[in-house]
């Protein structure tokens, strides 16, 4: 049987039964995997009108929402692809995160030595912080379960979620070209992308000004002023993150852009690394 | 900061009628709060009525922290919020070893309920968690725009001569495995104690957004 097993588990906010209550879901994105395959799994949020929790990157204030996956020893779990935010006005300033609902999606890939016809139950913990005038902290845990076998594989329950929202794509460098000033970094991109935008991942020791965008000739050009400051960097490698989006609407198309950063001295060409994106897509 | 420096000098020199600072003269407050340049200057009320001006603690190491009795990061009952879980205390008593005259000062600058409403919950909070330190109040929210405080908790370090040094999160915002947990706070006290770089000198605050009046 082909059945995926999603369990629903909701929870109201840790020591706040008077907290607006968040739901939490996981699902397989398909109905099963071969040996040696990779499996997505989507996790939905449900959030109670107004309210919102927060994307990875917070913005100006608030804590990301964050997903720990336990998984048996001949599973790996990779890293986790958050939905496409919104701007959220708040009286601190604007932050990053989603109302109605959220998509977080990670890739378990299955070990070739696991036999066919064996389930696979992950663990998934999540923890975030739910405001709206006054905020809430919320934490939930929800078993995913998969069967491994060699037979096709079909949509499993994720995939309508997947369908309802954006998750990034790796920006490769065949679609955008990276050139690097002293401190301002130039993305051209390919092709000419409609109302672009840029959302910042914060990096300890990187600091970023608004991105400019230029249309030329059917090109979107980006541009990216920015400083390095190796005394607040706490041992993190200079790299400029984020997500590059188009249209307006959290289910428009965007890319996760990682470029690494030389010192302010040296200048000319960089490449997109997407290590931490650049998985399988779902 | 050489290029301000150089700039007052220049409007010195092209105004004859300006008389030359004496080079002892302490450092002029800032109107915004940048790290490395000397602190905003402020004067709030406490919650028993006492005025803090912030001139009257020169010579003194001045922790600042962003409170809102609401907050499950700050002032809340929560498993994370730093009262509730004596990280604050912690804290306090680890910067009074390093320096022992430290002024510590909470600033609430919440406007999303009325003011004698956040009066009295932090009286509460105090009375709950045994806070000792001066709890000030800033509803207009003046002094936290001017310092840029963004959430709460958010953090701020300003050495003796009133330079700011530090602004940024508490520390990690969970112990670790291990259950030891860093503080950024603290790690800014130790270097300025040894005569070193406040490194790192900003972190990304997190907690909740300040609720300043809109």
């Amino acid at each position: 049987m082909h059945v995926v097993i999603a369990t629903l588990l909701t929870l109201s906010a840790w020591g706040s039964p008077d907290g607006p209550v968040v739901t939490m879901e996981a699902a397989p994105v398909l109905s099963q995997v071969a040996p040696g395959g990779t499996m997505p799994v989507a996790v939905r949020f449900t959030i109670p009108e107004a309210w919102h929790i927060y994307w990875k990157d917070a913005g100006t204030a608030g804590v990301a929402t964050e997903l720990r996956v336990k998984a048996p020893p001949n599973v790996k779990i990779g890293p986790v692809r958050y939905s496409r935010p919104m701007s959220i006005d708040d009286p601190a300033g604007v932050v990053l995160g989603y109302e109605r609902t959220a998509l977080l999606v990670f890739n378990a890939k299955v070990d070739s030595t696991i036999t066919a016809d064996e389930w696979v139950e992950l663990t998934v913990e999540a923890s975030w912080m739910v405001c709206k005038k006054a905020c809430y902290l919320g934490s939930g845990r929800v078993h995913v379960r998969f069967a491994v076998n060699q037979a096709t594989a079909s949509p499993g329950p994720g995939k309508a979620w997947l369908e309802a929202a954006s998750i990034p794509k790796p920006l490769t460098a065949t679609q955008a070209k990276v050139t690097l000033r002293p401190g301002v970094l130039e993305l051209q991109l390919g092709s000419g992308i409609p109302a672009p935008a840029f959302i910042l991942f914060h990096v300890p020791g990187v600091e970023v000004q608004p991105a400019r965008f230029d249309q030329q000739e059917g090109r979107t050009i980006m541009r990216i002023p920015y400083r390095l400051s190796h005394r607040d960097a706490m041992g993190h490698a200079p790299v400029l993150s984020g997500l590059l989006t188009q249209g307006t609407s959290v289910k428009d198309s965007c890319w996760w852009v990682d470029i690494p950063l030389p010192s302010p001295v040296e200048t000319g060409g960089s490449a997109l690394t997407n290590d931490a994106q650049g998985e399988p897509e779902p | 900061m050489i290029l301000k420096s150089l700039a007052a000098a220049a409007a010195i020199l092209c105004a004859g009628t300006l008389v030359a600072q004496p080079i002892t003269s302490p450092p002029k407050p800032t109107t915004k709060a940048a790290i490395g340049e000397p602190a905003p200057a402020f004067t709030l009320t406490d919650l028993d009525g006492k005025t803090h001006n912030l001139a009257d603690y020169k010579g003194k190491t001045v922790v600042l922290e962003w409170f809102n009795a609401g907050c499950p990061w700050s002032g809340r009952e929560s498993a994370q919020s730093v009262h509730a879980t004596g990280r604050v205390k912690k804290l306090v008593a680890a910067a009074k070893k390093t320096h022992a005259d430290v002024v510590y000062l909470l600033i609430d600058s919440s406007a999303d309920r009325p003011k004698e409403t956040i009066i009295e919950q932090n009286k509460s909070a105090r009375e709950k968690f045994e806070i000792k330190q001066p709890m000030l109040v800033d509803y207009d929210g003046k002094v936290g725009r001017l310092y840029g405080a963004r959430t709460t908790p958010h953090m701020f370090v300003i050495d003796g001569e009133g330079v700011l040094q530090y602004s940024g999160a508490f520390g990690d915002k969970r112990a670790k495995e291990d259950g030891s947990e860093s503080n950024f706070v603290l790690v800014a006290l130790e270097k300025l104690k040894a005569g070193d770089p406040v490194e790192p000198g900003q972190t990304r605050p997190w907690g909740c957004g300040v609720k300043y009046k809109r």
